[in-house]
């Protein structure tokens, strides 16, 4: 008999479509927090990056018995978890409440993300740009935003992230050139330029 | 490469995805195009602005919680699995063929019963309510009523937009129940289970999981045994995962505890539960029970890599007491 933890991933798999429940949480524990950390930076969000991490394992946990192991797993469930982010993010964008902030401005009138004058403090300049970044990042699509975090915070391969979201890298390079693109339109008062 | 091609590479440059031709090439030309050169600057400028903003990380204690949260989920999500293929199970028996024509005439009768009612039943006149109130009455056919006494939580908007004289939102009700019984009674195990994979309060957790694993509580229950085994594996709260393993103890040993006490040996990171879980498993041995090479492996490999020196030496000691 051998170890759960000494099987491939092709192994694991097999035992856990037997039904073999402590396979099934190896294959969690293998990958988990991959997929939460893909899941945390493409929400900044503690619930909603659980929230993720468990549909996306629950849609595995349903999906297992058929899965053929025609690819790897690791690119099923990470495929699965980028169309979660990317569901995710419709819902969200479907419910969003267009709250104004405590000065009024709507937030999503990009069009009004400069930075307050009097500001001397240099955390409060580092608070204040880190919140400009993060309402840019947000500005971007569900597919440039996830292309951008798999690239730029994760440090995929645009080949790797072409598999994981079942496209051609083309279009991962076309998502990844726009988003720099419209990051730079947004944060371009933040940084000197020739 | 010509100017327009350069251009168009330089976010890939940047990100060093170039091949190593292209890279060069890339390079060659930035030596000598002031544009070209201007816009890969522009770009580190743009990631320095970048690199201040750090999105949330996931680390261990968010990972412990989805994991928690994940597991409870899947035993729902079994419980309810298990429902239908109890359902699923029955259906497929009435179905065998000495079977069938019964279930085929009582079905018969049960639709034209049905189709008899519908079609003869004596028609009601419907109260039309006001015009301005129908779609007020609408949503509150559907309204689920509060409990009395209940607690309001958790309440989150689905739209707080008012214009249309309508907002909707969700919120959990939480009615205060009293419960007392004995332990090994199914439903006060079932509360338990839920407080152990649940509750917010580890203080909760550890009694749940000390009466559940107390002598009356352990029953050879396999859900009661899975719930431990969820909260050994899981829980964030170290006590209580130590409490699981000394309660799992006292079940019959059998191949599933057995691998889950060699996952929480490899997997988990505080010391004393590995310690504890060595113990575990070498105490199988005055039951007769012969570590297995496996078994031999993981003690063979934390004795020489675990990077707690406590867990080294036990680890060294079971396997030497296990080759004896």
């Amino acid at each position: 008999m051998t170890t759960l933890t000494s099987l491939n991933d092709t192994d694991v798999v097999r035992e856990a479509q037997q039904g073999n429940r402590a396979a099934f949480d190896e294959l969690v524990y293998r990958y988990d927090k991959q997929v939460l950390s893909i899941a945390a930076r493409y929400v900044n969000q503690a619930d909603d990056a659980k929230d993720i991490y468990q549909e996306v394992f629950l849609r595995v946990y349903r999906g297992l018995k058929k899965f053929q192991l025609r690819s790897e797993f690791s690119t099923w469930l990470y495929r699965i978890t980028t169309n979660v982010c990317l569901t995710h993010g419709a819902r969200r964008k479907k419910h969003a409440h267009h709250l104004p902030d405590s000065d009024g401005n709507d937030p999503e009138d990009h069009g009004e993300l400069g930075v307050s004058e009097d500001m001397s403090d240099r955390h409060t300049m580092d608070v204040e740009i880190s919140s400009r970044v993060q309402q840019a990042m947000n500005v971007l699509s569900a597919q440039q935003k996830l292309v951008f975090t798999l690239k730029h915070y994760e440090g995929y391969k645009l080949r790797e992230i072409a598999e994981m979201i079942d496209c051609s890298e083309g279009t991962v390079k076309k998502h990844l050139f726009t988003a720099t693109q419209r990051l730079r339109v947004q944060l371009k008062d933040l940084y000197p330029t020739s | 490469m010509n100017h327009e091609q350069v251009k168009e590479q330089i976010e890939l440059l940047y990100y060093d995805e170039l091949d190593r031709r292209e890279r060069e090439e890339a390079e060659a030309h930035m030596g000598s195009c002031a544009e070209c050169r201007s816009l890969f600057d522009e770009l580190k400028k743009l990631h320095g602005v970048l690199a201040q903003f750090q999105p949330m990380e996931a680390d261990e204690k968010l990972l412990a919680d989805a994991r928690v949260g994940l597991q409870s989920a899947l035993r729902d999500e079994r419980l309810n699995r298990s429902w239908w293929e109890r359902v699923s199970g029955l259906t497929v028996g009435f179905l065998l063929p000495q079977y069938r024509i019964a279930f085929g005439g009582v079905a018969t009768i049960t639709i034209g019963v049905v189709i008899g009612y519908v079609a003869f039943k004596s028609p009601s006149v419907p109260v039309q309510p006001p015009a301005q109130m129908q779609g007020q009455q609408a949503v509150m056919q559907e309204r689920p009523a509060l409990p009395e006494g209940g607690q309001i939580s958790n309440v989150r908007f689905i739209d707080s937009d008012t214009r249309d004289g309508d907002v909707e939102f969700s919120f959990d009700a939480v009615m205060p129940m009293h419960l007392k019984g004995k332990v090994n009674d199914p439903q006060i195990q079932q509360v338990l289970s839920y407080a152990l994979l649940n509750e917010q309060n580890p203080g909760v957790r550890l009694r749940s999981v000390s009466a559940m694993g107390s002598e009356q509580g352990v029953q050879n229950d396999e859900e009661v045994k899975h719930v431990l085994i969820t909260a050994l594996k899981s829980d964030d709260n170290a006590g209580v995962r130590k409490e699981a393993l000394q309660a799992l103890q006292k079940f019959a040993f059998d191949d599933e505890i057995k691998k889950t006490f060699m996952d929480v040996l490899v997997h988990d990171s505080n010391s004393a539960i590995r310690i504890a879980a060595i113990n575990a498993l070498d105490s199988t041995r005055t039951k007769g029970i012969t570590p297995d090479q496996d078994l031999m492996d993981i003690f063979k490999d934390k004795m020489t890599s675990d990077k707690n020196p406590y867990v080294r030496i036990r680890a060294k000691a079971a396997l030497q007491e296990a080759n004896q």
